[in-house]
């Protein structure tokens, strides 16, 4: 089958990046694919390349961008929940004229469509709320 | 048949009910706390996730199905929709 | 049918979550036929808010509910007992969904095609 993963909650105050991640590798273990992973709300906070958590610490970015490398996931994630809190790429960092962008290497910032077009094309989609 | 996974105790509390009879409910993330405050062995819907339990210091209640997160997938597959309620 | 069915639990005021799943259910209905299902605490973002705009922490994206006709959005529904719960029926509210019992909320998810949680 084909998921399509909707995350919703925080790195800190959620653990859905976490159940989100290990469903995701179970899925593909099991020779499904995965479409679209879509980071909506807090959950973008991920993508954050600044993140310098403790190394005794689970690092969610790090574990999301060598689940996307590995697979050739689509992590993807939206644009406006992005710009609410502080994630911006190159272009957009410039566009806003901050001083330097932070997305994390292996996210990409696009928009809501990516997440409906991923539920309207896929099998599932699994929502893990904040 | 619909999958619903519940992320808290208030989740499962708030919207517990909209589990049909047909349905299967997997207590997830803080939701497997549910399992300290009530006596769900007689719910034969309910399903557990073990790693959370694990994380949490809790006891796999007897007489309660845990699962893994192979199996969650497994039931995302035989369910129509899986609903995530987190509050 | 319904293509995408948007369940919407979150509580307007402290939290960003209820404006952005609103604009989530928004870009769905773009792309295809939606309805909309206000349960739980979402009920609340319901109610009409009667601070003037600039007193807002928060845009009062609520008012963007009498739009959805405009956005071919006529599916629009409350759960009866959140309803009842949370006491809507003495609320002044933004607009009146079509209340669902729980048997008529299991149908209404029979029939979606895929269901967003938010």
């Amino acid at each position: 089958m084909n998921f399509a993963l909707n995350i919703q909650g925080s790195p800190h105050t959620s653990n859905s990046l976490w159940s989100a991640l290990n469903f995701a590798q179970a899925c593909l273990s099991e020779g499904h694919r995965i479409h679209r992973v879509f980071f909506y709300h807090d959950a973008v906070l991920v993508a954050n390349t600044l993140l310098a958590p403790p190394q005794d610490e689970m690092n969610l970015t790090t574990a999301w961008q060598t689940l996307g490398q590995d697979y050739n996931l689509d992590l993807c994630l939206c644009v406006a929940s992005c710009l609410r809190r502080g994630i911006l790429n190159d272009s957009e960092a410039q566009r806003f004229e901050k001083t330097t962008s932070n997305l994390a290497a292996g996210f990409n910032i696009s928009g809501l469509g990516q997440l409906i077009e991923a539920s309207l094309v896929s099998d599932r989609v699994i929502s893990f709320g904040a | 048949m619909m999958l619903h996974t519940f992320n808290s105790s208030d989740a499962y509390r708030m919207h517990g009910h909209r589990a049909s009879a047909e349905d299967l409910i997997l207590l997830i993330e803080d939701g497997v706390f549910i399992t300290t405050q009530q006596d769900l062995t007689e719910d034969k819907r309910i399903r557990v996730l073990r790693e959370d339990l694990a994380q949490r210091g809790l006891p796999e209640p007897s007489a309660i199905t845990c699962i893994t997160y192979s199996d969650w997938v497994r039931l995302t597959v035989e369910s129509q929709h899986c609903l995530s309620w987190t509050r | 049918m319904t293509q995408l069915l948007f369940i919407l639990s979150h509580p307007p005021g402290s939290s960003i979550y209820a404006q952005e799943a609103f604009d989530a259910a928004l870009a769905g209905s773009a792309f295809s036929n939606i309805a909309i299902l206000f349960v739980g605490a979402g009920c609340l973002q319901l109610i009409e808010p009667k601070l003037a705009v600039e007193a807002h922490q928060r845009k009062d994206f609520q008012r963007g509910f009498r739009a959805l006709p405009d956005y071919h959005v006529h599916d629009v529904y409350g759960c009866e007992d959140s309803f009842n719960q949370f006491g809507l029926h003495n609320q002044v509210l933004v607009i009146e969904p079509t209340l669902l019992t729980q048997p008529d909320i299991a149908a209404l998810l029979k029939r979606a095609q895929r269901v967003l949680c938010f």
